[in-house]
């Protein structure tokens, strides 16, 4: 029997080393292995198939419609073509909200989305003597959807002082160059994306650098900047009065979305919000239920506690959309002319998307286990 | 008077130097291993090297990365390892080994794990005893070995062991542990892919199961090893626990050194037996001449005071906790050094506004500038890094931004053990007017729920 203890270590640390290298690629080394039973594949090719490459390709199509009007109007500016090429951008910028949580900080959606305009370097551009490249970041808020909004609703304070100007060819040209940048950029960002497709959609270990666990990062990230502080928080001032609750500060409505056209501003908003859901329920974009992060949830049966009581998480988060929901019915659209003056209602929605923001910041992604690229622990 | 005879007859009783020596090869062997699987991973460049900051231990800010010099002091561990194993100017090395293992966990405690810190102290404790007086080289150049060491010596490591054991249990009796199978539940609830097993991952029995047999594992394990009869049993177990742990949880060399150190209890003729063994399949001769029996320090009262205080320190600073209002998972003050281990799962994350105090205006820092992932995933949950941290990124943003007339403000939320994630820090405290230090730290904000127990 004795010997025996000195044989089980040997064995056991034999067995362990053998043990260890095969687990090490999903606690250590951060290379790969999922540990649960869900089939993540099937996740990111409905990203792919049901969101990301409809979205895109609609947006492409919408920005080439609006190219097309862009010709016809620079061609020969008139009122009616104004109302059309506005029309255009607006449904391009609707589609656009689906779009960008898959490209989030790319380089591409810095160029197609960076407001508030820089309506001084615009006008410097439209003046230069020289080309421009726009591929330079410092001229990030001098093209893509603002700046168009810009160049079409907020070039002068009439429709027909704004038609006139489109007399001059620098105007002209300025208007044509960036919608066909946004057709062009927008088909490279899809090709680029073409091309690592199956790779990506294959990428779904737990670490950091897989496709899966970016593109939740990218969610995540996507509704906490793009979504509640760029169209919530920063306009009506929400972030500061959080922590100087006593002092007024000031609002910044010149940073709300589509500030040239205001009124468009809540339905931008609520079509990112719909992206947003989209992503969780698996709502394709076309609107069929498919698989989203929610059916993950459901299979991993993840519970948290709430008063005393485990709660699903899915269902928790069900009832987070069900507060943004009633939130939101408080503002109205035009988010310009609701952040002049300190307004509770965008506190209220900020509150309302906070909480979301953490309930998959924190709850959701420690359920889907996403490590870091980590080392030993011992859970402390 | 008794008392006083009963110490002294304690003192009189030997065990065997065998169990000390096998001891001590054991030892050296795990933590040369340990070393170079820490070096082969290359973590000395991603923790020690690359970090532009690294988070303190309070008091120990003196104790800076050496860059790229750090691997002088893997080195120096290294070659005192080589020193420990042929027990070659044994006090020399472990004091050596000590000296390095510690200063490097010193450098940064994002790192810190309780195993590091138990291996710390165990170093510390090792510099004490007598693990040269055979079957070494120490023995052998002073042609002098020892039969026996007096049985206190070897006892202080038992109750070390013991320690960590029993207390890592106590840690165990709270009511998110036992009643809620909490935080096993979110761990293992992920693994379904695990063979065999892998079924029952996801079952609520299977998670009250594994945390009910932990506790009583933890708690029961030093005596069943103390006992004679229950000793191979115990060993057995040992054995299936950490080989359990150690596929299940990416928690490194900690189970070798358990499974290891635990060998301590078996008697004497095994180890006597073992170090023959060794000695067949290396060939060694004995040229020792002159066999004594007893080895006594030549300090020794003294020394068995130093022992004696140590191991009362050990008792005593799990214990600290209790001097610290609110809950201690949530606040982690007295959590670490404590042997509480995998006994909470915190998610969530802190991010940082700089606050400019004449304009009222702020942004937000983006932690990836000046942390690693690892690092950013401890200071997130741990009020100590953040304060830290904050008081870093005031320093820096201040030299910047040139404007002393700074803020720092803290967003936070926490999920304690699948709860409903709550806010951690004040996010209307400038962390910037707040020092660390040991006092209570009130600009935590309370925990909404209650964790009963230990």
């Amino acid at each position: 029997m004795k010997k025996i203890v000195y044989i089980i270590p040997i064995l056991t640390l034999l067995y362990l080393v053998s043990c260890s290298s095969d687990d090490s690629s999903s606690g250590e080394g951060g290379t790969g292995g999922t540990d649960d039973n869900f089939d993540r594949v099937n996740l990111t090719t409905s990203w792919v198939n049901n969101l990301l490459s409809p979205a895109t390709s609609d947006l492409k199509s919408k920005l080439e419609t609006l190219n097309n009007s862009v010709t016809l109007f620079t061609d020969v500016p008139d009122a009616t073509k104004l109302a059309t090429v506005r029309a255009d951008l607006f449904e391009a910028y609707k589609v656009w909200q689906h779009v960008e949580m898959f490209f989030y900080a790319s380089g591409y959606s810095l160029d197609m989305n960076t407001y508030p305009t820089d309506v001084t370097k615009i006008t410097e551009n439209i003046n230069s003597a020289t080309p421009v490249d726009l591929n330079r970041t410092v001229l990030n808020p001098t093209q893509g959807l603002p700046a168009m909004d810009y160049l079409l609703n907020g070039l002068e304070s009439t429709d027909n002082d704004i038609i006139t100007r489109y007399g001059e060819a620098k105007y002209k040209n300025y208007l044509k160059l960036l919608s066909e940048r946004m057709v062009t950029i927008t088909t490279t960002a899809l090709n680029d994306f073409e091309t690592t497709k199956d790779s990506n959609i294959n990428s779904v270990d737990n670490s950091i650098s897989s496709y899966f666990s970016r593109q939740v990062n990218d969610f995540v990230q996507y509704t906490e900047k793009s979504f509640r502080e760029a169209k919530i928080a920063t306009p009506s001032g929400t972030r500061n009065r959080e922590i100087f609750p006593t002092i007024s500060v000031s609002t910044s409505p010149n940073f709300v979305e589509s500030l040239y056209s205001p009124e468009n501003s809540k339905i931008l908003y609520l079509e990112a919000y719909d992206a947003i859901q989209d992503f969780y329920y698996g709502r394709s974009y076309t609107n069929n239920n498919t698989v989203g992060l929610q059916e993950y949830l459901q299979n991993l049966g993840t519970t948290i506690l709430i008063n005393g009581n485990e709660t699903l998480l899915d269902d928790y988060i069900i009832s987070l959309f069900g507060n943004i929901d009633a939130a939101n019915n408080n503002i109205t659209d035009n988010f310009y002319q609701q952040t002049q003056d300190y307004n509770p209602n965008f506190d209220a929605v900020f509150d309302a998307i906070q909480e979301f923001v953490v309930a998959v910041k924190s709850n959701a992604i420690n359920a889907f286990n996403l490590t870091i690229d980590f080392v030993d622990s011992d859970g402390d | 008077m008794e008392i006083k005879q009963a110490i002294n007859v304690y003192l009189n009783k030997t065990s065997r130097a065998a169990t000390l020596a096998a001891f001590r090869i054991l030892f050296g062997m795990l933590m040369l291993m340990s070393l170079v699987r820490f070096l082969s991973k290359g973590w000395v460049n991603k923790f020690y090297i690359e970090p532009i900051f690294h988070f303190k231990y309070y008091g120990f800010s003196w104790v800076v990365t050496w860059g790229e010099y750090t691997y002088i002091l893997f080195f120096v561990a290294i070659i005192s390892c080589v020193g420990i194993i042929l027990g070659y100017k044994y006090r020399l090395s472990i004091v050596l080994f000590f000296l390095s293992f510690t200063y490097i966990e010193l450098i940064d405690k994002t790192t810190y794990l309780n195993h590091y810190y138990f291996i710390s102290i165990l170093s510390f404790l090792l510099c004490f005893l007598p693990l040269n007086v055979t079957f070494s080289l120490d023995s052998y150049y002073k042609n002098k070995s020892y039969k026996n060491v007096p049985k206190w010596t070897v006892d202080a490591i038992k109750v070390l062991i013991g320690v960590v054991y029993f207390y890592a249990g106590l840690a165990k009796l709270n009511s998110d542990w036992l009643f809620r199978a909490q935080p096993l539940k979110i761990w293992l609830s992920s693994k379904t892919d695990f063979p065999i097993i892998g079924k029952f991952m996801n079952d609520t029995w299977f998670h009250y199961l594994m945390s009910w047999s932990g506790a009583i594992y933890d708690l029961t394990i030093p005596f069943l090893l103390l006992i004679r009869k229950t000793r191979p049993f115990a060993f057995i177990l040992v054995v299936i626990f950490h080989v359990f742990t150690r596929v299940l949880f990416p928690i490194g060399v900690f189970p070798y050194v358990m499974i290891c150190a635990t060998l301590i209890f078996f008697s004497g003729e095994l180890h006597e037996k073992f170090l023959r063994v060794l000695g067949n399949i290396l060939k060694l001769k004995s040229k020792v001449n002159d066999v004594r029996n007893v080895y006594l320090p030549r300090i020794y009262r003294k020394v068995f005071l130093v022992v004696c205080l140590f191991l009362s320190i050990q008792l005593v600073l799990p214990f600290r906790y209790v001097l610290y209002p609110g809950e201690l998972f949530w606040t982690e003050e007295g959590y670490r050094f404590s042997w509480r281990v995998m006994l909470m799962e915190k998610a969530g994350y802190t991010s940082f506004r700089i606050v400019k105090y004449d304009t009222g205006n702020s942004f937000t820092v983006d932690n990836k500038h000046f942390l690693n992932a690892f690092q950013n995933k401890q200071m997130s949950t741990q009020p100590d890094f953040i304060v830290e941290y904050a008081h870093f990124l005031g320093d820096h943003y201040k030299k910047e931004l040139e404007n002393e007339n700074i803020g720092v403000f803290v967003e936070g939320y926490i999920s304690l053990n699948g709860r409903l994630s709550q806010p951690y820090i004040d996010p209307r405290v400038d962390l910037l007017k707040v020092k660390d230090g040991f006092q209570h730290k009130t600009w935590i904000l309370p925990f909404e729920d209650e964790i009963k127990g230990l």
